[in-house]
């Protein structure tokens, strides 16, 4: 009797390993380490920037880093949270031909002020994460048209460029509603670190 | 418990990352050209992915166009055989203005057009971003590649590399905003600059010059390393501007960009730079920063 209830535990208990083994291996904004963290960064950058646009027709951009920086802002301390902005400004301004120090200025900002705020509000709640991540996608996606707009005037702001800095804030408020699903969980631990 | 000195260590963080933006629009607004950067680095390491990646997808592409997707390649077949014949027919009158050309230049002791050197190039990646238009290119500092360097098709002017890696370069495109290039309008001779505009390029003449819709721009070969004569693209508008005294030329690329996937690196470089490096040295662009001037 004794020997069939530990065998029928142990399928369970593979069950648990696995899934233990592939919430290991997925990729998370706050891992822990922070190479791990700079692979990440590397993958979603290689996603937005070269798998997305070859597998839609019209080439699409989206923005999956910003709401990537935003819970790193929330999760982590200050410092590697200030560090892996600049590693993912750089990723992104070494990949074009924005003038350089766009996305270092605004991925700065954004996390040095989500730093600052991050202890007054409650991230149980889904409202706080909206609000974050659009407040962001819109400031770096804002900031870009300010520049687009200064270096050739309204000539510059086209149809198509309009669409693409919509289209980058949806998706970036679209894939970090998905990505904070976790702390939205009645147990889950607080996001911010104490 | 935060402290006192933590807050204000804070707060001045914040400040200064909120006056940052000052020091951003004061600058002048380039792109990076470092080759050693961490950012340079990050490049290296997803380089492989990005080529296998770019190797897959064109594989997939391929095959469904040259194998399974052929419903317009008979009609497509009819249109170029008629190409075709039209094309030979032009053929043999240029063959006999080669001639004649090559006989003017040896009266007039012109020295004969040598070819360039050059790299064939595959693309393995592009920016679509309609701001900032740029692609990525299979060759390197390895292979020869240099900043500045020239890129063309057969079709003519792409653009001109920015940054090179060891094994790929970054180029940004006639339609970017921080390209600029030398032109002559082949029908009058007239000659400009023309600087990218997102979609299109932008040329600035005087009000007096002869232009009209349909003109083809070509290289000056004056100045930026192209050689002369390479065509850049089409008048496709022109309109005068408030100041009485210039039109602008919107120029239309005869390259594709969204299409090109080989392009050829002509290893040619500036010739107004090469003449500011015999006089000043290799290192003159570093010690103008340095000191402070550039």
């Amino acid at each position: 009797m004794e020997r069939a209830k530990v065998e029928g535990t142990r399928p369970q208990e593979f069950m648990d390993r696995v899934h233990n083994f592939r919430e290991q291996l997925r990729p998370r904004p706050n891992s822990g380490f922070f190479y791990k963290d700079v692979i990440y960064l590397l993958m979603i950058a290689f996603i937005q920037h070269t798998i997305i646009p070859t597998l839609t027709p019209f080439g699409l951009t989206i923005d999956l880093i910003t709401p990537w920086l935003v819970i790193t802002a929330i999760r982590q301390h200050a410092l590697p949270a200030s560090a892996l902005a600049f590693v993912a400004a750089g990723i992104l301004e070494m990949r074009s031909t924005v003038p350089a120090g766009l996305y270092i200025i605004t991925y700065w900002i954004t996390v040095n002020l989500i730093v600052q705020v991050r202890m007054a509000l409650s991230w149980r709640h889904q409202i706080p994460w909206f609000v974050t991540y659009f407040m962001a996608a819109l400031w770096v996606h804002l900031f870009e048209v300010v520049v687009v707009f200064m270096g050739r005037g309204f000539e510059g702001i086209t149809f198509i460029f309009t669409i693409q800095q919509i289209l980058k804030i949806l998706s970036a408020v679209a894939f970090g509603m998905l990505l904070c699903q976790e702390w939205l969980k009645f147990d889950a631990e607080e996001p911010v670190p104490q | 418990m935060v402290t006192p000195q933590t807050r204000i260590f804070w707060r001045l963080v914040l400040i200064s990352s909120l006056l940052s933006p000052f020091v951003f629009f004061a600058s002048g607004m380039k792109p990076w050209s470092a080759e050693s950067s961490l950012g340079g680095i990050l490049q290296e390491i997803t380089y492989p992915f990005e080529y296998a990646w770019n190797s897959s997808s064109n594989f997939v592409s391929s095959t469904w166009y040259q194998y399974i997707n052929l419903s317009d390649t008979a009609l497509e077949n009819e249109k170029l055989k008629t190409e075709l014949n039209s094309f030979k027919a032009k053929l043999l009158d240029y063959d006999e203005k080669v001639q004649e050309i090559g006989r003017l230049r040896q009266l007039l002791g012109f020295v004969q057009h040598t070819d360039k050197k050059h790299l064939v190039a595959e693309v393995i990646g592009n920016s679509r971003d309609s701001a900032f238009r740029s692609i990525r290119i299979n060759k390197g500092e390895w292979d020869g590649a240099r900043v500045g360097m020239p890129i063309v098709t057969a079709d003519g002017v792409v653009g001109r590399i920015i940054r090179t890696g060891k094994k790929f370069s970054d180029a940004h495109l006639l339609s970017d905003p921080n390209f600029n290039i030398d032109i002559l309008l082949q029908r009058t001779r007239v000659r400009g600059v023309l600087r990218g505009y997102g979609s299109h390029a932008i040329l600035t003449l005087n009000r007096r010059a002869e232009i009209r819709i349909g003109d083809t721009v070509i290289t000056s070969g004056i100045v930026g390393g192209f050689p002369k004569g390479l065509p850049i693209g089409r008048v496709v508008k022109i309109s005068y501007e408030s100041d009485h005294i210039s039109q602008s030329i919107r120029v239309e690329p005869w390259v594709n960009f969204e299409r090109v996937e080989e392009v050829i690196v002509l290893e040619t470089h500036d010739p107004e730079i090469q003449k500011i490096i015999e006089s000043a040295g290799k290192d003159w662009f570093k010690r103008q920063t340095h000191n402070g001037k550039g």
